[in-house]
């Protein structure tokens, strides 16, 4: 199983879940030098999983990488003294991107939800055209099911009120625009799937038909990648031919909507068997009870001696020794 | 688990026999299927293993566009599969085992391998059909091969191990459950009904199978596609569609973003079939243990109730001042408390 620059994407995700971007390693790569690429950007770098691979491919293509994240992993931390190439930003993505200098590319997958990523999206846009440059090209990560169509938030009370959907309590399942017992858990996801303003590829969207010249392609796979261009830009071709085939690509897609609902099967069908586990484990407590109790009256030497006397009345005994023996089994 | 699935390609649906949405079927693979017979070209298709028509009603789709004609083969066919070869004059039903209906039937430009996942049955069928294209002095058939990936691309499965030649059969365990990365047997797990004990090694499995026949013939080419449980292609480089075939599955063939997919979604189903065996298994216990909770509380509850107890707890009474032996005891168990 070849995977670029040798990076395993399963070390630091037992449960398979494969939320990191480093699973689009090919597509996020390809994209990267179908435009030559020199700086990147990347929101929401977190545990710098994706930032590894990011380095090791800037090494080779003499580009660097700017990591932004408000609350960096110790993990991410700890790349940065030893790559030259590398600046971390502990803020948010709002107040970095528009200080920093403009890149070649972004790389956006911090807070999942309308507000955030629409804000993000506004304040490039705004940065290349005070700069009179292109748009960089964009890379989105969850643009697919749970987060394409509805809202998510690390921190709540960090979003305007006005732009926050109402949260769910449970988890989601996929093609359930509500919530569902037992389903996947999120961070703080909103109650209901769809409708305007809700979720990050709807941001997208919005973005998009804001300005017309734009391209968007999606690349349907492990959560979702969108990319976005302008297609008057010099690497239009080199993009397209990384991304045509794949773009929506409908098989493409239904392996992803069959690996999402698996992964949801198996988290429904985790919590109950945590909860019949449970039953059985307090089924287990009460036999033992149950037992003890029998046992210990049938060490009873008073319970015998009245078993006998009721015996030597000839009145049937409402218990006997070889019934509590029978009960213990 | 049941689970609805939407997404209808071609307007076919995928779970009318697949309700646990295993993506067992090619036709999950429809629409590469369909770009691959139309690039092929030709104007028939054999479909071995077609079992309840699944796919057959996708070849009877280009069949239409392309005045084509499809021959079904299944030793045992599904009533449904029936009903569409009563409908459709454009399909045969062959009622035969692949081998015998790949010898005395026409020999299709197209011929899919979707029958018993195994490496005799596979490399039986290879052979027959190479046979019969020397014998008519024509090229190999474009072949499409099922179930090329995990489980049975290195692993046999058997629907009737008593017609597969003993000393050409893996050691099988019966109802066998198999989890990806596990070379031997997972008990709760995906569940086959004839598996092969171990994973691997010579003559095990249709990619073994499809690796082996290609061996010393050098004008073939296979292609992988490792989508929904895996596809082969194998064509002679010499057809006039080489090119556009080669053009078509580039992208698909081994590609590792796909393999990944592939390995995360099987991961997911076998995980969901684990959770779920502990779940029939927590539940067959509580129900196992029933009767004997049931029995024990009946009997406690009528020494709680009956007379002669109540004296025995006033005897131990005087004896020990306090006893283990009460009717508060009893109840204390009875309520479940410690």
């Amino acid at each position: 199983m070849s995977f670029p620059y040798d990076l395993d994407p399963h070390e630091r995700d037992p449960g398979g879940w494969a939320t990191s971007l480093l699973h689009n390693a090919e597509f996020v790569l390809g994209c990267l030098d179908a435009v030559g690429a020199r700086s990147v950007i990347e929101v929401g770098a977190f545990m710098g999983e994706l930032t590894r691979l990011l380095l090791r491919w800037a090494e080779n293509a003499g580009a660097s990488v700017i990591a932004i994240d408000t609350a960096p992993h110790a993990d991410l931390e700890s790349l940065e003294p030893a790559h030259d190439n590398l600046r971390l930003i502990r803020a948010s993505s709002h107040v970095a991107l528009a200080e920093l200098p403009p890149a070649d590319a972004v790389i956006l997958d911090g807070d999942h939800n309308y507000y955030t990523v629409s804000e993000e999206l506004r304040i490039i846009a705004e940065r290349a055209a005070e700069q009179q440059r292109q748009l960089p090209l964009l890379l989105l990560h969850d643009v697919g099911w749970p987060h394409g169509r509805r809202d998510d938030y690390y921190v709540p009370d960090r979003i305007p009120a006005e732009h926050r959907q109402p949260l769910a309590r449970a988890g989601l399942y996929p093609g359930e625009p509500g919530t569902y017992p037992g389903g996947i858990p999120c961070d703080n996801p909103a109650a209901h799937e769809g409708g305007a303003r809700n979720g990050v590829l709807t941001a997208v969207e919005d973005f998009v038909s804001d300005h017309d010249q734009l391209r968007l392609a999606i690349v349907p796979a492990f959560y979702g990648l969108g990319v976005v261009w302008d297609p008057a830009g010099p690497h239009d071709g080199a993009l397209t031919e990384v991304l045509s085939i794949w773009d929506r690509n409908p098989l493409l897609q239904r392996m992803e909507d069959n690996r999402v609902m698996h992964l949801a099967n198996t988290h429904v069908q985790m919590i109950l068997a945590q909860e019949a586990e449970q039953r059985v484990a307090a089924q287990d407590r009460q036999l033992q009870r149950q037992r003890e109790m029998l046992e210990r009256l049938l060490a009873s030497r008073v319970l015998r001696a009245a078993e006998l006397a009721l015996r030597l009345r000839r009145s049937e005994p409402v218990f006997s020794r070889r019934q509590i023996r029978r009960a213990i089994g | 688990v049941t689970t609805q699935v939407l997404d209808s390609p071609f307007g076919l649906d995928l779970t009318a026999h697949d309700r646990g949405a295993w993506g067992a079927s090619l036709l999950y693979n429809a629409e590469l299927v369909m770009q691959v017979l139309e690039v092929a070209g030709g104007t028939s298709v054999t479909e071995v293993g077609a079992l309840d028509g699944d796919l057959t009603r996708l070849l009877l789709l280009w069949a239409e566009r392309s005045g084509g004609e499809v021959i079904a083969v299944d030793p045992s066919p599904h009533p449904d599969l029936e009903a569409l070869a009563d409908d459709h004059t454009e399909l045969s039903l062959l009622s035969a085992t692949s081998h015998a209906a790949l010898t005395h039937g026409p020999l299709s430009d197209t011929i899919i391998l979707d029958g018993d996942h195994n490496y005799y049955t596979v490399s039986e069928e290879l052979r027959i059909i190479a046979e019969r294209a020397a014998d008519q002095q024509r090229r190999l058939p474009l072949l499409l091969l099922h179930d090329v990936g995990w489980p049975h691309g290195r692993r046999d499965d058997y629907y009737a191990p008593a017609q597969i030649p003993t000393e050409q059969r893996q050691p099988i365990v019966p109802e066998g459950c198999l989890y990806p990365g596990d070379p031997g047997i997972r008990p709760g797990a995906l569940p086959f009904h004839h598996p092969a004990a171990c994973e691997g090694g010579v003559r095990n499995g249709v990619l073994t199978a499809v690796e082996d026949f290609l061996s010393g013939r050098e004008e073939l080419r296979l292609a992988i596609v490792p989508t929904f449980f895996g596809i082969g292609l194998i064509w002679d480089r010499t057809m006039p569609e080489d090119g556009a075939l080669m053009e078509l599955l580039a992208s698909w063939d081994r590609n590792p973003y796909l393999e990944r997919l592939e390995r995360n979604r099987v991961l997911h189903l076998a995980n969901t079939m684990l959770q779920l065996t502990a779940v029939r298994e927590a539940e067959h216990r509580l129900w196992q243990q029933g009767p004997q909770l049931a029995r024990q509380r009946e009997l406690l509850e009528r020494l709680l109730a009956s007379r002669a107890f109540w004296a025995v707890e006033r005897v131990l009474r005087l004896r020990h001042g306090s006893s283990a032996l009460s009717r508060e005891a009893i109840r204390r168990v009875l309520d479940g408390r410690d």
